[in-house]
């Protein structure tokens, strides 16, 4: 997404990335999903039992959890 | 011998059920009392077992645990091919 792209380039000092954010234009006032929590701490939620694949499925994913289904590429969380 | 199931097959089962098995064991590590994921577990645990004892069988046992589900009257644990030889059977 090259907007997002360039508007990274240029945001002031002091702004942070995160997946939460990337929609967020521009990088004041924005929302704070985790305000109020303790700065370098991360945050793990709990799990659910939802959303389970068959023993099929979830050999060939890797995980028989929807949830942990993702698509990792070891890029950082960039919208492509 | 035309109603052997295919000995691929039965492996893959075992290899999915196997899979399913240990996620769910994890989930539980940190889940112990979540009742759907318990059921799930003995279900999934129960058809990996009944799969282990079927492999036996037709195929010789996997592990020590089904050395007595196989059919051989003798013990035939070491004639088994192992996993590393494949066109052993």
């Amino acid at each position: 997404m090259s907007n997002y792209r360039s508007n990274n380039m240029h945001r002031p000092q002091g702004g942070y990335r995160s997946p939460m954010h990337h929609m967020t234009e521009p990088c004041y006032g924005r929302k704070d999903h985790l305000e109020g929590m303790t700065i370098a701490m991360a945050y793990v939620p709990w799990q659910s039992w939802r959303d389970v694949y068959d023993p099929a499925k979830g050999l060939s994913r890797g995980t028989i959890f929807k949830e942990l289904d993702k698509p990792f590429l070891g890029k950082g969380a960039m919208k492509r | 011998m035309n109603n052997q199931p295919n000995r691929r097959e039965m492996l893959n089962t075992i290899n999915e059920l196997s899979f399913s098995v240990l996620d769910i064991q994890l989930f539980l590590d940190t889940h112990p009392c979540d009742e759907d994921a318990l059921a799930y577990f003995q279900e999934c645990s129960n058809a990996r077992n009944q799969a282990l004892k079927e492999y036996a069988q037709y195929y010789g046992p996997l592990t020590i645990d089904t050395a007595t589900a196989s059919c051989s009257e003798r013990w035939s644990w070491i004639n088994d091919p192992w996993p590393w030889q494949e066109g052993g059977c």
